[in-house]
């Protein structure tokens, strides 16, 4: 756990943080997030003390910092940075091993340990173990980055705008990738960024902060759903609901719903629909029929408008804005979702994600 | 066309020059100033063959060879004109000359120049190897040919043997204790300039000061204070401190010498990437550790880029320390303006050139090896 009490910094005349006050539990990912100027960084800075703060205090699990070696402290605290600042006249492996050299690991855990984050970012130990940092992509490097801050296994991670310096498209799969990363390690992750989708993504508690004070601390869904002054609401943008819907999964939101029969005859079908969904002997999801349009005498079989059920559904783990944006594209009211094996498990409705848009922005 | 070609093309173009200049100079004695002999008259064939190779060489360069036959053809050049050194005996004899000994004329020197220049300015791969094949043809043709014992810079050479090798031995001495201590106490400068910014601006402007004094007027400048303490201070006599000789052309030359290698030190460390040193320190070096391991390693290549300037020119100022005394090939060239003996001034110049160059290129190869592997090393 972390804590910052009344932590105030100044430089000069100048105030850069302002009696601020936050906890972030052990094993969350708290995104530190505002305008440039707001004091994010030196807030970052202050917990390995690269910046002393005025006065307050920061403790980790009840010890506070300033009464720890310095050198020590921050063996003890991953730091990310998000102009990598990799030593280019070190190679991979020795820039990975750097922490654990400091603390003095004997060479042949040191070098297992690199081999085993290596593996961890994706990057294979024989092919880039000896490479030159001036031979890697901004991608690459910033994996190992992210590599040498985990060397050795710090409970507390520090990361300034890590992958606010590569193209959105390789910034997303880093982004994605540390996700699956943290939920492995459950490190206490104090993440700097300036970006809210990267903020809403990562975080298990945004914090937004403008000229040097927190003006809202809160899950991201919450934050999205309740901004707390016109600051928050500006910054998280106009389309907060959307981001909003991100955050929730399909399964949050479905209702179960049943398909009927192929082998049904066509007289026997009793729907409240105009176009209801089909599954064959073995609950899969196979198509709709219409119903105005079919004649006495015919199964719901011949009928059937089949589709492919692995496009045409939605997966419980989905995002209800990807549902919604699917619903608009297709032109309906309601999809299906279905499972691994296209086993039709319930459905989504607009209504039903026009009210809990609402519900949750209207609280 | 790129600029280097422009370069080998205007170097040509000076090869063609030369030749309107008198090639060879026959003397019957030390003394007289000799008869000189334009190439045309001695061997039209080889005075035909020149002009061919130089417009040939830069013709060559217009198109889109690469360095390779430019590289061959500066190659032939060379051979040529130590080919003309060694039949200038027989050409003369031919002429019905009497000679005892023979100079170079401005066409030789010229010709030679340019060709230097023109290998110099080819690109690095087939630079090196041509360069050391024209060495090797000089240095053969020096030892087996008989015309060389013709040659008056070599028999000045002869003549005075044991003071060359001596002169030699102290141009080396000066030249080794300033750069010497001028990569102690100039690494010292840059250092301090860097760690304590207050620092930089005075330290820079006496630095860049020095620089600005005329090398002759500083080692003037040096006497008379030098004179006045080895005077009132017998005891510093007796350590050899003088107004002139030694100690003058030591701290002149190490004052001389402290600018390139203050400045590199100084933008060696400044240099290196503050995201770098903000990591180290994010991650719990300590001062020591970042200081030995971060910025010494990056470092290097700058600062030992800065000791390389240095010396090359270190070995020029130490030839106008002979004007106070202090010795060094320099004194052959200052005797030889004296009594007006060109070939005197040779003995003292040749070594001289062939020193700077032997150092730099000496430098060329051990800054990559001493530099760490994954930063690029300017070659």
């Amino acid at each position: 756990m972390i804590e910052l009490t009344n932590v105030r910094k100044e430089y000069g005349e100048t105030l850069a943080v302002e009696d601020l006050s936050l906890r972030i539990p052990t094993g969350t990912l708290c995104v530190l997030i505002g305008p440039s100027g707001c004091g994010k960084t030196t807030t970052l800075r202050m917990i390995n003390r690269l910046v002393e703060p005025t006065s307050g205090s920061i403790r980790l699990d009840g010890s506070p910092v300033e009464t720890r070696d310095v050198n020590e402290l921050r063996r003890n605290i991953g730091y990310v940075i998000q102009q990598v600042g990799l030593f280019p006249h070190m190679t991979v492996s020795q820039n990975v091993a750097t922490v654990p050299r400091l603390l003095k690991w004997d060479k042949k855990s040191t070098a297992a340990r690199v081999n085993e984050l290596l593996d961890l970012v994706g990057l294979d130990p024989g092919e880039y173990g000896e490479k030159y940092p001036s031979q890697l992509s901004g991608g690459e490097a910033q994996r190992i980055g992210v590599a040498r801050a985990l060397a050795a296994d710090p409970q507390i991670v520090l990361m300034d705008e890590p992958f606010g310096a590569v193209d959105p498209l390789t910034r997303d799969i880093l982004q994605s990738e540390f996700i699956k990363i943290q939920r492995k390690l459950k490190k206490t992750v104090v993440f700097v960024t300036h970006d809210i989708d990267e903020a809403i993504r990562m975080a298990d508690t945004v914090v937004v902060m403008q000229e040097g004070r927190i003006v809202q601390a809160d899950s991201p869904e919450d934050l999205l759903a309740r901004p707390a002054t016109s600051f928050v609401r500006d910054f998280v943008g106009a389309d907060r609901a959307l981001k909003r819907l991100a955050r929730f999964a399909v399964a949050d939101i479905m209702v179960p719903a049943e398909g009927l029969g192929v082998d049904l005859e066509a007289t026997e079908i009793a729907s409240e629909y105009r176009f209801p969904w089909v599954v064959d002997e073995d609950g899969r999801f196979v198509g709709w029929v219409d119903t105005d349009a079919v004649s006495a005498g015919t199964t719901v079989g011949e009928a059937l408008h089949r589709v492919v059920a692995a496009e045409f559904c939605l997966r419980e783990e989905g995002s209800v804005k990807d549902a919604l944006s699917r619903m608009i594209h297709e032109g309906v009211q309601s999809l299906p979702v279905a499972d691994g094996d296209g086993r039709l498990t319930g459905s989504v409705t607009l209504a039903a994600i026009q009210e809990f848009s609402t519900r949750g922005t209207a609280l | 066309m790129n600029r280097a070609n422009r370069v080998v093309q205007a170097l040509a173009g000076l090869g063609v020059v030369s030749l309107f200049f008198p090639s060879i100079v026959a003397k019957a004695n030390r003394v007289v100033s000799g008869d000189a002999f334009p190439l045309w008259d001695l061997s039209p064939l080889f005075a035909a063959l020149l002009l061919v190779a130089w417009v040939l060489l830069a013709v060559s360069v217009a198109g889109r060879t690469g360095p390779r036959v430019p590289a061959w053809i500066a190659i032939g050049l060379t051979l040529l004109h130590l080919l003309i050194i060694h039949m200038a005996p027989g050409w003369l004899d031919a002429l019905g000359v009497t000679y005892s000994r023979i100079s170079l004329g401005p066409h030789m020197w010229i010709g030679l120049f340019s060709v230097a220049f023109v290998l110099l300015d080819l690109q690095t791969r087939v630079r090196n190897r041509l360069f050391f094949l024209m060495v090797a043809a000089a240095i053969v043709t020096f030892a087996f040919s008989p015309a060389v014992q013709f040659l008056s810079t070599y028999l000045e050479f002869l003549g005075k043997r044991d003071r060359f090798l001596y002169e030699m031995g102290r141009h080396l001495m000066l030249l080794g204790w300033s750069v010497g201590t001028a990569t102690v106490v100039g690494v010292g400068i840059g250092i301090g300039a860097w760690r304590r910014p207050i620092l930089e601006s005075p330290l820079f402007a006496f630095v860049n000061g020095v620089q600005t004094i005329p090398s002759l007027a500083l080692f003037g400048l040096l006497i008379a204070p030098l004179a006045f303490l080895s005077m009132r201070f017998p005891v510093l006599r007796q350590w050899g401190l003088r107004g002139i000789g030694f100690t003058p052309a030591y701290i002149a030359l190490t004052l001389y010498a402290l600018l390139p290698i203050a400045r590199n030190t100084y933008l060696g460390f400044a240099g290196v990437d503050p995201a770098v040193a903000d990591a180290a320190r994010g991650m719990g070096m300590d001062t020591k550790a970042l200081f030995l391991q971060i910025y010494v390693p990056l470092a290097t290549p700058v600062v030992l880029t800065g000791i390389r300037v240095a010396v090359v020119q270190a070995v020029g100022n130490v030839v106008v320390a002979a004007l106070i005394g202090a010795g060094g090939l320099g004194s052959f060239v200052f005797q030889g303006l004296g009594q007006n003996a060109p070939d005197l001034i040779m003995l003292g110049v040749l070594p001289v050139l062939a020193m700077a160059i032997l150092l730099d290129r000496f430098f060329a190869v051990i800054i990559p090896l001493l530099s760490p592997k994954g930063i690029p090393v300017q070659p």
